[in-house]
């Protein structure tokens, strides 16, 4: 609400005071003006097509109208006072941008196109009370909403692995596909949160980076996504969305669970499967997908017949897993099992061979038409020979990334024809070659030791996609770069980026990537 | 002749006769009439009787005497017992049923002869087969209560008792007896008629002929006896288990002495010299068997060998003369082997008859020579005088995972490769449920791990894909002969099988993928030197069955048996052996099946019947250190062979678990077509992974 608020101010603020519609990255313009006080300093130029001053503001205005249509329209009308006004965009917008320029280290140049560091730093809310206090503040917030020098800035904790191969992936597409220079993308580690403001400053005074990629961990995806509300800054975050939030300028380009599980589902709908069994190990972290993969089908009308769980790695605890899922247990079908065994028994004294009790089994009931096993593809080819142990003669498995392994098929067990598991990615062979890699690799498989970095590149290479079309338009106002990312149509609902998961059927002894929910 | 006339003249003329008579004559006539009446009624009597003895004898056939039977006494032929040599012409045994030993007459000292015609016929020269003078003085002393040393029947009537007639007493019998006598000693000589005599009749204690009877008493041979010695022996004939002196010690010596009286009788001994004898102590050699003067076992499964080569009923007592391919130095070790586990198999059955049954804890080993398929020893249990049961060429018993190794030679012969990985989890294949040893489950192996760790259930997967039909046409080709069952159970060895059928098939990976067929015997012979069978050649028992490559990929999946393995407690071994474990359900039968290129030794230990041993025994619990003490016995005084590497493969170091080439991996041969990758990465699972996610790329 404070968000909202913020916005509607700004709006109502600015179209008491300002008239100009004038690019607010033309600092010649700008400056000359007398109905706009933005200034622009710094030798780069933004964008000639950078909106007016008015535009930026109905745009700021227009989604707080919309997310809070409550709110009244005659409120904003109602002020006239400029300077109060001035001091509500000074405290809810302008006062973010002069807090963390603060930040800059000393010493440092400025990018071109903002306002000027004395300003900008020595504004204080009595400089409203200026008879052009208020044009002052205005302008210094168009060239810093507006300008940008169409570069990349990355705030991830370089000093793990996974995160750089994440902006190396990311550096791969990025000049592969847009010839961009290595010196366009500002990387800084920000496995240290205390520096995270610093570093964020940096980006935003001495790059003027057009969109920051961030917020591998949830602590600092917590931190951008504030500062992206506060500034009004396109972030691109390698997280989940959180439920219930809304930030109209957060991006999140990262495989999630829920497009797991929907994929999962969606896929077993095509099979015309209805009732399905699920089983992941406790030890593992499965759990998060084994839920979502619960709430999912729910969504999708299938049920979940059958959930159990088990100790992977154990073989008592699968076995056990095993007895209970096909409803072994002799106690669960005592009836069954006296029936079996005075069968056995009559059928040996006929033969009149000896009679042995243990050899008395009941036959797995098999209560669902597919079953989910989140598990890795060693555990599932155990799986598969317990199964099969115990009477089970055809199932059909469902899995995830963790099945996808040589040992899969190799060798063949005719008992996983036509399972099928979701993978985040496709041909490795693909994926090494965009990446530049040379990897000994095949379409389906990949060293287990170069798993990895082929996996979280191939995260930075997707993501390189996600902002490609941001990089493709220099020209848009930074405040407006968010927009064009959704109109590239690679997001979905909450800004998520459409991961697409792929499906690997398991047929005639090889992997075939195909699906029939596409 | 004149008083059988008057009967035919008529009444009328008798008083002229008697008017020529004197007037005494005449007095004395009615006398002679009743003598003459009383003759003739005498001489019908007689007539009577002799026709009635006519009709009897008639009847008995006295008169018709088939000739035939007589021929078997004429041609009379003595039997010998059969001699069975080891592989440097030792004898290692006699083969008989009766204990005899031919002797010409030629050849029977005079001391003897004489003895034995001193107390049973000392008229035997002189009668013509029945002695009426020696049954008239035998009936005689009878009546008078006398006793007599010599019975009524002459030496000729015994052979004809013995050898024609039937036991019993009756006087039908001594009738027929006394005809064949007769009919014997005009076909047959004196000397002939003796020598059958003193080498055929039954003399107690085994023996049958007075040669035999030397040995078996005394331990000598026929010269060697002294005079008592001699009568104790000629005492014999007349009732040999009565006077047996093994069991009869006092009435042997009582015997004795009536014998040295005759002698003197007989003149062949004066007073004192037959009171001197009489005085002295006789020394009985053991009354053990002689017939197996060592490896027994070998030597019945020898007697049915030749039995089945000479397709004859008998060997015993045939006079053969069979060479064998016994080492008996092996053989001793063999036992010695055998013989040591005592302490070790005692202690479990001890266990096993408190837990789960009462079954004896027996074993047997069989050592071959893979490359001339010679048996070189054969133990077929721990006691053969407490069970002669041959458990090395006879019993049938589950050979457990000692099979195995004829399912993993299919499956590289067919293609498999030692460094391919299985999964190993619990197998069913059409309900057969096997389970591993220890329960070893949710791991990979190579084939080459699951070999030497004789792990169950990847077993049964190889045996599924390649087939159990041609698991089971393998097995015969290596010459496995006992029948095997058309189901995925005998891939983990529940066919039975013998300790032969084992040596051949261990013999194969031995000898380069060539099975030779066992041999036992050489050669066979007469007692005269004449030749009856000589074994086949090597070459000509020879069939290439395996191809040499993959052979020696067997032996080196044996080898790291003994270096990794089930065989572990004999690792050291390694470097000269390989082998193969064996257990069955409930460790019932425990094998340890061993080779060097110069022997195959197969180990057994178990219970005949069949019950399970206590705790976790194994092959390589019980057998294995059988094998063990037999091979480092054995290899003490011998230079040990190496086993020929085939040029075609190549050896790499190899993660036992995934397969991939590694520095700190096990040895497999591999056909240089078929070298592993150097990397193998992706069936590579680090530990960090094992419990958590394998490529979980949500996680961050």
């Amino acid at each position: 609400m404070f968000l909202q608020n913020k916005y509607l101010l700004i709006f109502i603020l600015l179209l008491t005071t300002c008239s100009s519609d004038e690019p607010a990255s033309e600092p010649t313009k700008s400056t000359r003006s007398k109905k706009s006080t933005v200034k622009v300093s710094g030798k780069e130029k933004a964008p000639k097509n950078s909106p007016t001053l008015t535009t930026l503001v109905e745009e700021k205005a227009s989604p707080s109208q919309s997310a809070s249509p409550s709110a009244p329209p005659q409120e904003s009308k109602s002020s006239g006072n400029s300077a109060d006004n001035c001091r509500k965009v000074y405290q809810s917008l302008f006062s973010h941008y002069q807090r963390l320029s603060r930040l800059v280290p000393k010493g440092r140049d400025w990018a071109a196109g903002l306002p000027k560091q004395d300003f900008l730093q020595s504004a204080t809310i009595s400089t409203c009370d200026e008879s052009d206090g208020y044009e002052k503040i205005l302008g210094a917030l168009s060239s810093l909403l507006n300008n940008h020098t169409n570069k990349i800035g990355v705030l991830l904790p370089l000093r793990n692995t996974k995160p750089q191969y994440i902006l190396n992936g990311l550096q791969r597409n990025l000049a592969a596909n847009l010839n961009l220079q290595q010196d366009k993308i500002i990387s800084y580690d920000s496995s240290n949160m205390n520096a995270l403001e610093v570093q964020l400053a940096e980006l935003i005074f001495l790059h003027q980076v057009a969109t920051i990629v961030g917020g591998y961990d949830a602590a600092s995806a917590t931190q951008l996504k504030l500062w992206s509300d506060r500034l009004m800054i396109p972030m691109v975050l390698l997280s989940e969305p959180s439920r219930g939030e809304q930030h109209d300028r957060v991006f999140y380009v990262y495989p999630t669970l829920d497009q797991m599980g929907s994929k999962i589902m969606r896929e077993a709908k095509a099979y015309h499967w209805t009732r399905l069994g699920l089983i992941y190990p406790v030890n593992g972290d499965q759990s998060q997908l084994a839920n979502t993969i619960q709430e999912t089908a729910k969504k999708e009308g299938i049920t979940v017949t059958r959930v159990e769980n088990y100790t992977t790695g154990n073989y008592e605890s699968m076995d056990a897993m095993a007895k209970k899922l096909f409803v072994l247990e002799q106690s669960q079908r005592e009836e069954e099992y006296q029936a079996a065994y005075l069968k056995a028994k009559k059928i040996a004294e006929s033969q009149k061979i000896p009679f042995q009790a243990k050899n008395v089994v009941l036959q797995p009931k098999i209560e669902f038409d597919a079953l989910i096993v989140l598990d890795q593809y060693r555990m599932i080819r155990h799986l598969a020979k317990m199964f099969q142990f115990y009477g089970v003669r055809s199932l059909k498995m469902i899995g995830n990334q963790e099945w996808r392994g040589p040992g899969i098929i190799e060798p063949y067990d005719p008992f996983l024809e036509g399972s099928f598991f979701v993978d985040i990615i496709g041909s490795y062979l693909q994926a090494t070659k965009k990446l530049g890699l040379t990897r000994d690799v095949t379409d389906n498989f990949a060293p287990v030791e170069s798993l990895q970095e082929l996996d979280f590149k191939y995260i930075g290479y997707k993501l390189g996609d996600a902002i490609a079309p941001i990089l493709k338009n220099p020209q848009i106002a930074r405040r407006k770069l968010h927009e064009t990312m959704l109109k590239s149509k690679m997001f979905e609902a909450g800004n998520q980026y459409k991961w697409p998961m792929e499906v690997f059927t398991i047929r005639n002894r090889s992997l075939i990537s195909t699906s029939l929910s596409n | 002749m004149e008083e059988d006339t008057p009967q035919d003249t008529p009444p009328d003329a008798q008083p002229n006769t008697e008017q020529e008579l004197p007037l005494e004559s005449k007095r004395r006539l009615p006398w002679v009439r009743i003598l003459r009446t009383f003759a003739l009624v005498c001489v019908c009597i007689l007539g009577l009787l002799t026709f009635s003895a006519y009709t009897y004898m008639k009847n008995l056939g006295v008169f018709s005497l088939d000739m035939h039977q007589l021929e078997h006494v004429a041609n009379f032929k003595f039997k010998d017992n059969s001699k069975v040599f080891d592989r440097n012409g030792n004898l290692i045994a006699e083969l008989y049923d009766s204990y005899q030993i031919y002797t010409p007459i030629n050849k029977i000292p005079k001391q003897v002869i004489d003895t034995v015609i001193a107390i049973e016929d000392r008229r035997f020269y002189e009668h013509h087969g029945v002695d009426i003078k020696g049954v008239l003085r035998a009936v005689t002393h009878r009546i008078m209560g006398r006793k007599t040393l010599q019975g009524g029947s002459t030496i000729t009537q015994q052979v004809v008792r013995n050898l024609l007639l039937s036991p019993e007493k009756t006087m039908e019998r001594k009738i027929i007896e006394i005809a064949w006598s007769w009919e014997l000693e005009k076909r047959l000589s004196k000397e002939k008629i003796l020598e059958i005599y003193l080498n055929a009749l039954f003399l107690g204690n085994g023996s049958y002929g007075v040669t035999a009877a030397a040995h078996r008493y005394f331990s000598k041979n026929l010269d060697e006896l002294t005079p008592e010695q001699v009568a104790l022996i000629a005492g014999l004939f007349q009732s040999p288990s009565r006077f047996n002196p093994l069991k009869n010690p006092k009435l042997a010596r009582a015997r004795q002495k009536q014998v040295l009286t005759a002698m003197m009788d007989a003149k062949m001994l004066t007073p004192q010299k037959r009171d001197e004898l009489a005085k002295k102590k006789l020394h009985y050699a053991p009354s053990i068997p002689t017939q197996y003067l060592s490896a027994p076992y070998f030597v019945d499964y020898i007697r049915e060998q030749s039995k089945e080569i000479l397709k004859r009923r008998r060997v015993d007592g045939q006079g053969l003369r069979i060479y064998t391919t016994l080492d008996p130095k092996v053989q001793s070790q063999a036992e010695v082997a055998v013989a040591n586990s005592k302490e070790s198999l005692d202690a479990t059955e001890k266990h096993s008859a408190g837990t789960s049954g009462t079954g004896h804890l027996e074993s047997a080993m069989l050592v071959t020579n893979p490359s001339t398929g010679e048996i070189l020893g054969m133990v077929g249990g721990r006691d053969y005088k407490q069970s002669q049961f041959n458990r090395a060429a006879s019993s049938r018993r589950s050979p457990g995972s000692a099979f195995k190794p004829i399912v993993y030679a299919t499956a590289l012969q067919s293609g498999m490769k030692w460094n391919d990985v299985l999964y190993v989890s619990p197998v069913n294949v059409e309900n057969y449920k096997p389970k591993n040893y220890g329960g070893e489950y949710l791991t990979e192996s190579t084939l080459f791990r699951a070999f030497y760790r004789s792990l169950n259930s990847p077993t049964v997967d190889v045996a599924n894909q390649i087939g159990i039909k041609r698991i089971i046409e393998k097995a015969r080709d290596f010459g496995f002969e006992s029948p095997l069952k058309d189901e995925m159970g005998t891939a983990l060895g529940s066919s039975d099988a013998t300790l032969l059928d084992m040596a051949r098939v261990y013999g194969v990976f031995a000898n380069s993928g060539n099975r030779v067929e066992l041999n036992a015997i050489t050669k066979i012979e007469d007692n005269n030197g004449g030749k009856i069978y000589q074994a086949p050649t090597v070459e000509s028992r020879t069939k290439h069955v395996l191809s040499q490559p993959v052979s020696y990929m067997l032996v080196s999946g044996m080898k790291a048996v003994l270096k990794h393995g089930t065989g572990y407690s004999s690792h050291d071994l390694a470097a000269i052996a390989a082998g193969k474990t064996g257990t069955s359900n409930l460790s019932t039968d425990n094998w340890f099946c061993g080779f060097t290129p110069e022997l195959v030794s197969i180990v057994w230990v178990g219970t005949d019947d069949h019950t399970p041993m206590y705790g976790n025994q194994t092959g390589g619990t019980l057998a294995l250190p059988i094998w063990d003490h037999f091979i480092r016995s054995t290899y003490a005084t011998r230079k040990p062979k190496d086993f020929i590497v085939p040029a075609e493969l190549v050896m790499r170091r190899v993660d036992p678990v995934h397969g991939q080439l590694s520095n700190s991996g096990v040895e497999m041969p591999f056909l240089t077509s078929q070298q592993p990758e150097e990397t193998r990465d992706w069936q590579k699972i680090t530990t960090s992974t094992e419990s958590g996610g394998y490529r979980n790329v949500f996680a961050k």
